[in-house]
């Protein structure tokens, strides 16, 4: 376990070292923000409603979401996974008497923590000074924190994904361009889910990416529900499961070919 | 001339080098692009206007912005680009050259995989106008415009890229800078600009003067209480943005040849 | 052919400060210490000189490339080269010029050899005939027929730098500045190229001034060298007067066959028996290395004898020892 806390240590201060970029990325996003809640500001003005939101919570919904963006979309393109496999480093990866999973769960988790502090909660501040900050329910907030938790837990297992794909193809550009449609279309990032039309809705709201934004704008904008905990927690240990599996794959694969 | 006839086969040539690739380029950024129109679409099934505006009109918008930012791409990816002739030192062989560094940077390459985003743009902007035709709008001076829309809309992306690469003389890394002046602004160029707080307006209409590509000579296009002359200021504004950013660009380059990379 | 008086740059060094958000403050302050890069350098090249340029890393080496291949503008003093000022008439000069960078290639990665010849040829505003010309003669030293249709991604290094060195040329450039052109070359690679080097300095009196590491360069082409360090120049002038200003000694060595009289060795030498060699170290200057040789030679039988004259490189880390002395 100490191993695992100091990679995670290294990597939030490792991170701590882009503050400029860091700094001016965040206006950029915020840039983005403004966007998206002035379209939904627009289109509802002051009387329209949709799914039960009006101009408000459409806005605490999308300063929301934009803070959640960092944990899930701002983490490193498959955590590197193919450059360690181009230049042979994989192999001392997988040599560590340690979780390859591990391994990269801790630098994930190092990553979103610094994340959280530097870049979701100043967009999510700023954003809500325009906004305004939705009123939480003091017995909700440690569902929004687990509902948050649960995001970050599957973003780490999707950006895993597009990383080991790199074991069987030589670029995970493919791969990291279908994960990337697919969290933008099923998450909610964009659009609240139940706006999509029809079928994508239903199909969106039980993938497992629905709990990467979706959820957890929802709780903290008090609609609090049941299978907005036990999806994400469903997915979450499916996808674990599964993750452990390919890991498997990939490491006899590397032992077959040698590298 | 005949550096640029050489530069434009070559460029076709080396590209050609990677043929499959290529294709998939090509179709990747049509899927991103079109997934950007998603947002206005669900909203626009919802409740058929945004700021007043329908789907045909908003998906002229974006069809435009998305051919004027393939274009860009397409005619000066390495200025888009150029934080690694500034990280990286590349610059200074540009400086050993008889020719300007503005002028080799752009006959670097033509990069046709940026294409994607132009033919998509088209085939949208076709359907949005046949759409308004449908609904009795006259698109003959809409059409008529197309040119001078796309000219101002490229030297505005252009003049913002070679501002933002600019000030890489002083930062070296300028990445972190395109949120602002490029894939925000444009993003932003893609809706009517009526619905954005008046600070984010203002910031369009002067300093990332992006809304001169299509908005406001859309508004006398397309009825929403535009006048003429709204035609005649997009290609002004263009020309402004050009020479002021030539201006700074060439003060950039003083401040490199005083101090180096 | 290259002149430069009194050149002086400085670069700005940021003070970076310590403490709570030390990166964001030194960023906004943007106060900063000026720190000489290259001071008071003078020297001038005539034509057909082949200067090696030489110091250690961070020494000022590329600062000065760059002062006199308009890159950078001199902060003081003044620069021509081929009677122009790179800082005024940069474009000119580029046309008088020929730079190659050892790391980094000038030529379009994804295009065949020839492409990028061609693509050069149309930016200097090279004619056909002129053009054809030098293809022949670079193509033919060079070797280059051998991989003209090879995309320049494919080519080896030595290949690479072999296209690049024409590529250089191809305008008929008057001067050439060669920033490290061996660096990671093999052995057979270094030797063509500096055969073709030294060829293009003697037969076509092209100016050439070149940085390197690899003191065998320096050695068997150049006929003046410039020594810089802590962006001073501390010695300008031949190698040989070099090596005189900094006697070190030379080595002789003398191998014998069958029995030798060790007693009438000269003072300082040391025997080997079990090798049967005998070596003494000498001042070129106080004794004559025949006279030397005969005494050696008295002693026995000798079956082999070697000098060894010392090392360029063993004279310049002898400088750099010994900075106190100003040689200029």
């Amino acid at each position: 376990m100490h191993f695992y806390l100091t990679l995670f240590r290294k990597t939030y201060v490792r991170n701590f070292q882009y503050r400029i970029a860091a700094l001016i990325n965040n206006f950029g996003s915020l840039i983005f923000g403004f966007m998206y809640i002035a379209i939904w500001q627009g289109t509802l003005g002051s009387s329209r409603r949709v799914i039960g939101f009006g101009s408000d919570e459409m806005g605490w919904y999308m300063a929301f979401v934009q803070g959640v963006f960092f944990l899930t979309m701002g983490l490193p393109r498959g955590f590197r996974i193919d450059e360690a496999v181009r230049s042979g480093e994989i192999s001392l990866q997988l040599m560590r008497p340690v979780s390859f999973l591990g391994y990269y769960a801790a630098q994930c988790f190092g990553f979103q923590v610094y994340n959280i502090i530097f870049r979701s909660l100043p967009v999510y501040i700023i954003l809500s000074l325009f906004v305004g900050f939705p009123a939480v329910h003091a017995a909700n907030l440690p569902l929004v924190l687990f509902s948050v938790l649960f995001s970050m837990v599957l973003a780490f297992l999707m950006t895993y994904f597009v990383g080991i794909t790199a074991f069987w193809t030589n670029s995970i550009r493919w791969s990291f361009i279908v994960q990337y449609t697919l969290i933008m279309t099923f998450s909610g990032f964009l659009v609240p889910l139940p706006i999509l039309p029809g079928w994508l809705s239903t199909i969106s709201l039980y993938s497992p990416y629905a709990g990467m934004h979706y959820f957890p704008a929802m709780f903290m904008l008090g609609r609090v529900s049941w299978e907005g905990i036990l999806l994400p927690l469903f997915w979450c240990v499916a996808l674990t499961w599964l993750a452990v599996w390919l890991t498997r794959l990939a490491r006899r694969k590397v032992e077959v070919q040698g590298g | 001339m005949n550096l640029y006839w050489k530069l434009f086969k070559a460029s076709i040539k080396s590209q050609m080098e990677y043929k499959a690739a290529f294709l998939m380029e090509l179709l990747v950024f049509m899927i991103l692009q079109a997934l950007d129109f998603l947002l206005v679409a669900a909203i626009l099934l919802k409740f058929d206007t945004v700021g007043g505006w329908n789907l045909y009109e908003v998906g002229c918008l974006f069809a435009v912005a998305s051919m004027v930012r393939s274009l860009y791409r397409v005619f000066a990816n390495d200025i888009h680009n150029f934080e690694k002739y500034t990280a990286n030192g590349e610059f200074d062989q540009l400086l050993t050259r008889p020719v300007s560094p503005l002028t080799l940077l752009i006959a670097r390459g033509v990069y046709w995989n940026q294409i994607g985003g132009f033919l998509q743009g088209a085939l949208m902007l076709g359907l949005c106008l046949w759409g308004l035709h449908g609904q009795g709008v006259a698109i003959g001076p809409a059409l008529l415009y197309l040119p001078v829309s796309l000219f101002s809309g490229t030297i505005i992306v252009f003049s913002l890229g070679l501002a933002t690469a600019t000030i890489g003389f002083w930062t070296v890394r300028i990445n972190e800078f395109l949120a602002f002046t490029h894939y925000g602004p444009l993003n932003a160029a893609s809706y009517p600009l009526h619905i954005y707080p008046g600070w984010l307006r203002g910031i369009l209409f002067t300093l990332i003067p992006v809304a001169f590509i299509t908005y406001v000579p859309a508004l006398y296009l397309f009825d929403k209480g535009g006048a003429f002359w709204y035609l005649i200021v997009s290609p002004l504004v263009a020309l402004l943005a050009m020479g002021v950013t030539w201006k700074f660009w060439g003060f950039g380059i003083k401040h490199y040849h005083s101090t180096g990379s | 052919m290259i002149k430069a008086t009194d050149l002086t740059k400085f670069y700005h060094v940021s003070e970076v400060k310590q403490g709570r958000f030390a990166t964001l403050r030194s960023f906004v302050s943007g106060k900063g210490r000026k720190v000489p890069a290259v001071s008071d350098m003078s020297f001038e090249i005539p034509r057909g000189g082949f200067v090696g340029y030489i110091g250690p890393n961070g020494a000022g080496k590329s600062t000065t490339i760059k002062m006199l291949t308009g890159i950078l503008h001199p902060d003081g003093g003044t620069v021509e080269v081929a009677g122009l000022s790179p800082q005024k008439q940069r474009k000119e000069v580029a046309r008088k010029i020929g730079v190659v960078f050892g790391q980094r290639t000038q030529l379009w990665w994804d295009l065949p050899t020839r492409d990028s010849f061609e693509l050069l040829a149309a930016m200097y505003k090279v004619g056909q005939q002129e053009y054809d010309k030098a293809m022949e003669v670079y193509g033919e030293l060079l070797g280059l027929h051998e991989f003209l249709d090879t995309p320049v991604r494919k080519l080896s290094l030595g290949q690479r730098m072999r296209a690049d060195l024409c590529a250089a040329l191809l305008h008929d450039p008057d001067v050439v500045f060669l920033d490290e052109p061996t660096i990671g070359l093999d052995v057979t690679a270094k030797n063509r190229i500096r055969s073709f080097l030294k060829d293009l300095n003697e037969r076509e009196q092209k100016t050439i001034l070149l940085t390197t590491h690899d003191m065998d360069d320096i050695e068997q082409l150049c006929k003046q060298i410039i020594i810089i360090n802590h962006g001073q120049k501390v010695y300008d002038g031949t190698l040989e007067s070099l090596r005189e200003m900094y006697p070190l000694p030379s080595v002789l060595e003398v191998e014998y066959h069958g029995a030798v009289e060790e007693l009438l060795l000269p003072n300082g030498a040391q025997f080997d028996p079990s090798r049967g060699v005998a070596r003494i170290s000498f001042d070129k200057r106080k004794t004559k290395p025949l006279e030397l040789m005969e005494r050696m030679g008295q002693c026995g039988e000798v079956r082999d004898i070697r000098v060894q004259t010392p090392k360029i490189e063993d004279v310049i880390s002898e400088m750099y020892e010994r900075p106190q002395v100003q040689l200029v």
